[in-house]
């Protein structure tokens, strides 16, 4: 017969192969490293999974990423109330958040429109933006979404179906990025800064 | 411009090798299957950014080995650069890893590397262009396009991916029109794109129009005058200056119920159609196989001087076993071509043709043999 590995440590380089841009090889890496391990850092390390599985949820008013129910931004009250931006994943609040600039509120739509990946408007949280924009007092909505094709088309979307709320839609700008030089910028973003020019 | 020095590695029969150009006329001799269409089709290369004869790019790394390299120094009239294109293959199913570089320094789109080195290649298979599908006429404009205007790949790009999510959408809601306000969205996208695509097209067509007609006329000693036609979704002739926005609008209304019946996008830039007119009768219908090669040869032409036109310089001229195939009278005039106006070209042969020039100061012969060449003596 031929030897394999014990059943536990088989069963282990399955659950590492199963996560995103992990293949068999790096699962059994992983795994023979969580064997030299100590036994408290191991511990620590599945505690932190069981953790976050039982403890993050979704926010039920913004869709956003919390352990507290509403979330720590949706229960600030020191933030803008009317102002409210339209963001694709929870990554792009905290990429929002590190900026500092931004001082309303969130909505995280856990997606983007993509007929490849089989994701329309009913499959993001459009449904829970539309109660949102009828209860509470937004003025203005920031359209976030990336600046691909998919993220444009979601911007579309969402500025057509809120038109008629009389509210302000801005998107944000494309351009350069700041503290680049021109010459490395690449044409399809400089075209487009240049399309997007403001006056000074 | 020309192309100074190239350097490949593991590329199709080439192990390795680095040789250096003449900056007129370079002939590549040798017996059939030694390697002398890769050295055109890895120039070409540099100029679109893919092979020409394969749409699988492991397939172009030699037998055995994971990746391949190609590399070019390339002259024009102010500068001179290296481009660098190393494709490293990952697994037999996987698509691998395609590294471009400009004077060392790593370039993240393609439309960035494209113009850098032009070139007009034509080869046997050129018959298609006037005989095959209207994908090989599509190819025709695309590719000559990008190398001028690297914003047009971009948009290419661009249009694909939007046509990919369209048709996606369609399919999924064959049977049931709820997805309609989405679809109304993706339209706003494609209109744009389409747009964008056509116009450029039509742009070029108009600039090539007259060259090709010229060209045709020298071939052919004034006999014969070819004309272009633009085909908007295979029957509606369209030209530059129309209002094409209105008229895609008016087609996508009309197709809509049938697209969504067969969940595929119906009309749009592929799709569309370039219609060869030679003296008024349609040239892929009644041409004959000799009328056919001249016509190739007269656009060919004429993209020489398009290129020349939009970017200030001749480009390269690759001519695949295009020679053997000629008759007298147009070889002569595809050579005094050549000659007066220094393009730099490389010729494929089976035989030394040196002696068709008058003036061989300018003229480099290789000798091709399994993969390597050799200068031939004078």
């Amino acid at each position: 017969m031929m030897y394999q590995y014990a059943e536990s440590l088989t069963r282990l380089i399955e659950q590492f192969a199963r996560l995103p841009g992990i293949g068999p090889k790096t699962a059994q890496r992983l795994a023979f490293y969580v064997l030299k391990m100590e036994q408290q850092q191991v511990e620590a390390f599945a505690g932190a999974l069981v953790d976050v599985k039982k403890k993050i949820t979704t926010c039920p008013v913004c869709c956003n990423l919390t352990d507290v129910t509403p979330c720590r931004i949706c229960q600030d009250e020191q933030r803008a109330q009317t102002q409210l931006c339209i963001v694709e994943d929870a990554q792009d609040v905290i990429a929002i958040e590190k900026t500092r600039e931004y001082k309303g509120l969130y909505h995280v739509l856990q997606g983007r429109i993509s007929p490849m990946d089989g994701k329309g408007p009913e499959d993001l949280k459009i449904k829970e933006l539309l109660v949102r924009l009828q209860q509470e007092q937004i003025k203005e909505v920031v359209l976030a979404t990336n600046p691909n094709i998919e993220g444009e088309t979601t911007a579309l979307y969402l500025s057509k179906l809120m038109k008629p709320l009389g509210l302000k839609i801005t998107r944000i700008a494309h351009g350069v990025p700041v503290g680049g030089d021109l010459e490395y910028a690449d044409t399809a973003t400089l075209s487009r800064a240049i399309s997007g020019r403001r006056e000074i | 411009m020309y192309l100074e020095k190239i350097s490949l590695i593991n590329y199709r029969n080439y192990e390795s090798l680095s040789k250096n150009f003449s900056a007129q006329i370079n002939l590549l001799v040798g017996a059939n299957a030694q390697g002398k269409t890769n050295i055109l089709e890895a120039i070409y290369y540099l100029a679109i950014g893919k092979a020409y004869r394969s749409a699988r790019e492991n397939q172009l790394i030699k037998w055995g080995n994971q990746h391949f390299k190609i590399s070019g120094e390339i002259k024009n009239k102010i500068s001179r650069s290296n481009l660098e294109i190393i494709f490293q293959n990952e697994n037999q199913f996987n698509k691998g890893n395609k590294e471009i570089k400009i004077n060392g320094i790593k370039i993240r789109r393609m439309a960035d590397f494209l113009g850098n080195l032009t070139a007009v290649l034509f080869a046997p298979e050129d018959l298609n262009i006037v005989k095959g599908s209207p994908l090989e006429r599509r190819k025709l404009l695309d590719n000559d396009i990008s190398q001028v205007n690297p914003g047009y790949f971009s948009q290419l790009q661009k249009y694909q991916k939007i046509l990919n999510q369209r048709n996606h959408l369609l399919k999924r809601m064959i049977g049931r029109e709820k997805a309609l306000a989405e679809l109304e969205i993706w339209n706003m996208q494609f209109l744009n794109m389409c747009e964008k695509i056509i116009q450029k097209r039509l742009q070029v067509v108009e600039k090539l129009t007259p060259l090709t007609r010229l060209m045709q006329r020298k071939l052919t000693g004034g006999q014969e005058n070819l004309e272009f036609k633009y085909l908007f979704n295979r029957q509606q002739e369209i030209k530059n200056g129309y209002p094409i926005r209105d008229i895609l609008i008016t087609e996508m209304e009309k197709v809509q119920k049938e697209e969504l019946l067969r969940g595929i996008t119906l009309c749009g830039p592929h799709r569309d159609d370039l219609l060869f007119i030679l003296n008024g009768i349609n040239l892929k219908s009644y041409g004959s196989q000799g009328q056919h090669r001249t016509a190739v040869l007269a656009i060919k032409l004429a993209e020489l001087e398009f290129f020349k036109g939009e970017s200030g310089e001749y480009p390269l001229l690759l001519l695949d076993d295009v020679l053997s195939e000629l008759d007298q009278e147009r070889r002569a005039c595809l050579i005094k071509i050549i000659e007066d106006k220094l393009i730099q070209c490389f010729i494929t042969t089976t035989e030394d043709v040196q002696f068709l020039w008058k003036n061989k100061k300018n003229i480099a012969s290789f000798y091709v043999e399994k993969g390597s060449l050799s200068l031939l003596n004078r």
